[in-house]
């Protein structure tokens, strides 16, 4: 019996899908490292003949101890339940595999294999995750088609053992030869109709009901918050900042309900900080938001939160955002209107703030309408007084006093100068902000990498940044620039927030795609104009905005897809799902509706009383026009089987009857040239005999002209090639034969001449 | 599998295992359709061999057809429903695969344990692929039959000794015309006769052509009288009268081998007197006769004494077969050099050799089958041990229907 071969390289490979996944949906590179070179080692053990399963006693050992490791990591650890219980799983896989020697073994590692995925499926959105499982799905089926196979035939080997010689071994060939495919084609049926049911039950299986009934679900990867969007930014100890290309937000946005394609760099604000200074507990300095928290406000998709009015420009919006695990929503600056998809609570603070009341631990939805202008309202709480910050903050104060940094007036005295013996705001303000954003821009290299500077220590960074690295990463820019501005008495704030422009911006859903490595910080500084946003953050040496080439484009792509699975799959939920009904249910609706209407208008137009003599005489001529087609097909019908009878007569006479039907009909189409050679013969009174094969018959003819026995022997040739060899004559071929039987027929009705 | 991926789903809410739930059902879906598939237009021919003897493995080839023209047919058991108590597995056989339109042979090794001539009619095509949810079976007739010999034993050498002994059958070698050895004779001769035999001195004297006849070796004859009277019922005596007729196949087969010539007297429905005469052909005839013996209750031993006189001519050795103990002298048999071989007898022991696994109380056909027998049978069906001679998970299952539909038994 034929050795099902296929199927333990597809269970290898569908092991690896499997570990993939989980590794990828818990980050566990480690893990997956072990796992595939365990893996990889028993498939070439296996591949080499050399692998000897591990002994069921010493396997269960092994599992019994693995358990108990599981119960105490579960009672003690603080790893997420469902990255334990994933361990365990990709460790009874590496023991199953290495003590396989039954189809239950087989069994269970599928089973194993399928239990990871699913617990991966519930704990990413990702779409290469996504796209894995669509993988492995198939995969799974196939191998599941195997298995099925490889554990029957098993079965009735040991059922019914037939010694080899018995086998067939032309049925051995045709297994060998043909099971692959047909595999495959049972595979595609069985995934197109599993397919179909899974998008009806994911389409239409209610959601919501049920759910978290048997518990929460744990996430498999412990939730990190956004890293510098807190109420408290920290100065971290001098070292390399990783950034993350993880995607945070889709945002579109419309100006005036025209949408911006790109053309617009946009400073997404999410929180202001106001103060900088040591923390109270600890050494390490920060910039922090002494804004107080206000109320929260209930938001419904249907009942949208005013914020402001009288908004000339309007810039709407629509923001899909990321679990970030803070509590900070992002806007443009200036918002009036905000409308949540799904209810919301969430605090709008006077400086143009938003925050929700829990940290974002899933996707939100919603729509902001902003004004792009900061206004000219107070900061919500007062700044520290400049004299102490001149004070605490000498050498910054002292930097900011440079007449190369603040700028001088045109009697050549600092800007700074003036400002501090004024004492008030006033238009200075503006030119001293403008002029130290200038001075940092130009005179600072933009980095994340300070992990050549010395350690700190107790030194404040911003003195350490202003006057020995002269370089570093926007915060310490827009924190440099706000301490400067707020020693020199200046009423400034620092912004975190998302910074995007044309490279952001995806052509596909045209969207401008938020990644965590847009996260940036700038400055905004109170004018006698109202606030006004600075962007210190230096040019030099930052990474060049990528060009539109065949790679951004593709970048754009994987974004579109990202979004689309996120939005489509991830993110479908009862309100998706009632939409679909609905659409469906008017389409069906309309359709109904529209066919009723359409066939009433042709009612009205057939019977309007003022056609009626129009419909008289269409009816005579519709009446004669079907009764034309109805000749035209009975002729058609007649004609057919005309044909058939003849070509099944045709058949007779050349002796191919006992063909099956199409290959007979084929032939008998193919061999006119033959049928019409034989009836000619039969005029010149010669007949083939029954028991004469076409090449015995025709070398019987040697008594015929030279001529004519030559194109006899030819055609019958061609008769061979046709009727055994599978070759086709085209028509015109066909035209070009009846010609040499017509000029044969001459011939053989000359009278022939005496030698 | 399926209920877990349920509740996992319900209790989550993650979309993407609310499709591989739905990636489930629609597997269960397909898995009735495609084992319908499996099965449609699939067309079984069985090719049973000329004949079998109990207790040697014979096979039965079956030959599928797959008429789809794209989908192919995938892991089906094929068993027989009737003809099943000839042999001591029920037959089956289990084809892997047939591509579209192609054929498949298979075959299904069995070892007969009645003789007699056993009718093969329905069989059934079972399939639980794709995934072994769902099976579906198809019953279809095809009617065949196979004739099975009574087992064979080994035969002593010894005993074909006596057969050819002098002793008893007067001459071992008896001059025949047709050969080539010595002279023998003139005859006429005829167009076609061996123009090298031709007699010519005799001829020209005769003025006519004669041709020399020379003799040829004529090997000692032997009659295989089987006396099949039963007195009574029993398990114990159908198993001698079995063992009987497996002992004069036995003898009748190595006799012909040895180039004896074989008769055989026995009742059979009738009187039935096979001359002796050496082939294949006579050889079959001879165990086809003693495979379809039906059951005796009448003719008595006397009444095959005197049947087979026809075949008891000079120079042939009658050789007995009876279940019955019987003394030598008490029958003419003494007389006329008979060898009588009682089947219990221990002598009779030594002579053949059976297989091990040849039970004789099962070896006759099942219509003769003692009534104890049959109610034992009956019994052990009703308390469900029928399955245990059968291969176990590859048993036709009889509740699954002609149609397919589980639980409702097939019909016949």
């Amino acid at each position: 019996m034929y050795d099902i071969r296929q199927f333990k390289p597809a269970l290898f490979v569908l092991l690896l899908l499997g570990i993939s996944g989980f590794a990828m949906a818990g980050q566990l590179l480690g893990l997956w490292l072990v796992a595939v070179a365990f893996i990889l080692l028993n498939a070439w053990l296996v591949a080499i003949g050399r692998f000897r399963p591990m002994s069921r006693l010493l396997a269960n050992l092994i599992t019994i101890g693995a358990v108990l490791y599981v119960a105490r990591e579960l009672m003690i650890s603080q790893t997420a339940p469902v990255v334990v219980v994933g361990q365990f799983l990709v460790f009874l896989q590496l023991v199953k595999l290495w003590e396989l020697r039954a189809n239950r073994d087989y069994a269970q590692l599928l089973i194993l294999s399928l239990l990871l995925m699913v617990a991966a499926s519930m704990n990413t959105a990702s779409l290469w995750f996504g796209l894995l499982l669509v993988t492995y799905l198939f995969l799974s089926l196939y191998c599941c088609l195997l298995f099925h196979l490889k554990s029957e035939t098993d079965l009735a080997k040991a059922a019914m053992p037939v010694p080899a010689e018995k086998i067939s071994p032309g049925t051995l060939r045709q297994d060998q030869r043909y099971l692959p495919r047909s595999m495959r084609r049972l595979t595609g049926l069985v995934a197109m109709v599993a397919i179909g049911a899974a998008v009806l039950v994911f389409l239409l299986f209610p959601r919501g009901t049920g759910a978290g009934f048997l518990g929460p679900m744990q996430p498999l990867r412990t939730a990190a918050p956004l890293t510098g969007f807190s109420d408290q930014v920290t100065f971290q100890d001098v070292a390399r900042i990783t950034q993350s290309h993880e995607t945070i937000a889709f945002v579109k946005v419309w100006h005036n309900e025209q949408l911006i394609e790109g053309t617009q760099t946009l400073y997404l604000r999410g929180l202001t900080l106001d103060r900088y200074g040591k923390q109270e507990r600890g050494d390490m300095w920060s910039w922090t938001r002494t804004v107080p928290a206000p109320s929260p406000v209930q938001t419904r998709p249907t009942e949208p939160l005013e914020i402001g009015t009288g908004a000339t420009d309007r810039w709407r919006q629509q923001v899909a955002l990321w679990p970030t695990h803070t509590d900070v929503l992002f806007a443009l600056a200036g918002p009036v209107e905000f409308i949540p998809r799904q209810p919301m609570k969430i605090r709008h603070s006077a400086d143009g703030a938003l925050q929700t009341i829990l940290p974002l631990n899933e996707r939100v939805d919603y729509e902001v309408v902003s004004s792009d202008d900061l206004g000219n309202a107070d900061h919500p709480v007062e700044f520290r007084a400049p004299q102490l910050l001149r004070m605490e903050f000498d050498p910054v104060y002292k930097f900011a006093r440079r007449p190369e940094v603040s700028g001088t007036d045109e009697n050549g005295r600092s800007l700074a100068d003036e400002r501090v013996t004024a004492g008030k705001m006033s238009d200075l303000d503006g030119q001293i902000a403008a002029n130290i954003e200038q001075y940092l821009r130009a005179h600072f290299a933009y980095t994340l990498d300070l992990t050549d500077e010395s350690k700190l220590g107790d030194r404040n960074p911003i003195e350490a940044f202003l006057y020995d690295w002269k370089k570093g990463h926007c915060e310490l820019f827009a924190g440099a620039m706000t301490l400067m501005c707020q020693s020199l008495g200046l009423e400034a704030r620092m912004v975190i927030g998302f910074k995007c422009d044309g490279a952001n911006f995806n052509t596909l859903n045209d969207q401008y795609t938020v990644h965590d490595s847009d996260a940036h910080a700038w400055v905004e500084v109170r004018t006698p104009d109202g606030w006004k946003t600075y962007d210190p953050t230096s040019a030099i040496d930052a990474p060049a905005a990528p060009k539109t080439g065949l790679w951004t484009r593709a970048k754009h792509l994987v974004e579109y897809l990202e979004y689309t699975y996120a939005n489509a799959v991830i993110a479908y939920d009862a309100q998706n799902q009632n939409s679909v009904v609905a659409s469906v249910e008017a389409g069906l609706t309309s359709t109904a509706s529209r066919g009723s209407t359409a066939w009433a208008e042709l009612q009205d137009f057939l019977f309007v009383e003022h056609i009626v003599g129009f419909w008289n005489a269409s009816a005579a001529i519709l009446t004669g026009f079907m009764l034309l087609m109805i000749l035209v097909l009975a002729g058609a019908l007649g004609w057919f089987l005309w044909e058939r009878w003849r070509l099944r007569r045709r058949a007779a006479r050349i002796g191919i009857e006992t063909l099956p039907e199409p290959e007979r009909f084929r032939l008998a189409r193919q061999l006119r040239f033959y049928d019409e050679l034989l009836r000619l013969l039969r005029r010149h009174r010669i007949t083939r005999p029954a028991h004469c094969t076409p090449l015995e018959f025709s070398q019987s003819l040697a008594f015929l002209p030279a001529d004519a026995y030559d194109t006899i022997q030819r055609l019958t040739t061609l008769f061979y090639k046709v009727r055994y060899g599978g070759a086709e004559l085209p028509t015109a071929r066909q035209r070009q034969l009846a010609s040499v039987v017509d000029r044969l027929n001459d011939e053989l009705a000359r009278p022939q001449t005496e030698p | 599998m399926m209920l877990f991926m349920g509740l996992a789903a319900i209790n989550s809410q993650a979309n993407l295992l609310f499709g591989v739930f739905g990636l489930m059902i629609g597997i269960l879906i397909v898995s009735g359709t495609i084992s319908r598939l499996v099965l449609r237009r699939l067309t079984v021919h069985r090719t049973l061999p000329e004949n079998g003897c109990v207790g040697q493995s014979v096979s039965i080839t079956y030959e599928v057809s797959n008429d789809k023209r794209y989908w192919p047919s995938l892991s089906v058991s094929i068993a027989e429903l009737d003809g099943g108590q000839a042999f001591t597995t029920q037959p089956q056989a289990y084809m892997l695969h047939v591509a579209p339109r192609t054929t498949a042979s298979v075959p299904a090794l069995v070892i007969p344990k009645r003789r007699g001539l056993h009718e093969l009619d329905r069989h059934q095509l079972a399939t639980s692929f794709p995934f072994g949810f769902v099976k579906r079976a198809i019953t279809e007739r095809h009617k065949d039959v196979m004739l099975i010999h009574p087992p064979r034993a080994r035969v002593d050498s010894k005993l074909l000794r006596r057969c050819r002994s002098a002793d008893v059958t007067g001459e071992t070698v008896r001059p025949r015309p047709g050969g080539t050895d010595e002279f023998y004779g003139v005859k006429d001769y005829r167009p076609g006769d061996n123009p090298r035999w031709i007699y010519w001195r005799r001829s020209a004297r005769s003025g006519t052509l004669v041709s020399k006849e020379m003799t040829r070796v004529s090997p000692p004859r032997i009659a295989i009288l089987v006396d099949t009277f039963l007195a009574s019922r029993s398990v114990a005596g159908h198993a001698t009268v079995e063992q009987s007729i497996a002992m004069a196949a036995s003898l009748a087969t190595t006799a012909l081998e040895a180039e004896l010539a074989v008769g055989l007297c026995v009742w059979s429905g009738h009187w039935v007197a096979l001359p002796p005469t050496r082939g294949k052909r006579h050889r079959d005839d001879m165990l086809s006769v003693l495979a379809r013996l039906p059951l005796n209750t009448e003719h008595r031993l006397e009444e095959l004494l005197d049947a087979c006189r026809s075949v008891l001519h000079a120079g042939t050795t009658p050789v007995l077969f009876t279940p019955r103990d019987i003394q030598v002298g008490n029958l003419e048999s003494g007389r006329t050099g008979m060898l009588i071989i009682p089947a219990g007898s221990p002598r009779a022991r030594n002579w053949f050799t059976f297989p091990d696994d040849v039970d004789f109380g099962t070896c006759m056909p099942p219509d003769q089958a003692p009534p104890e027998q049959i109610r034992r049978d009956a019994e052990t069906r009703r308390h469900g041990d029928a399955g245990k001679e059968s291969a176990g998970a590859f048993e036709a299952d009889p509740l699954v229907s002609a149609s397919g539909r589980p639980g409702v038994p097939a019909s016949p």
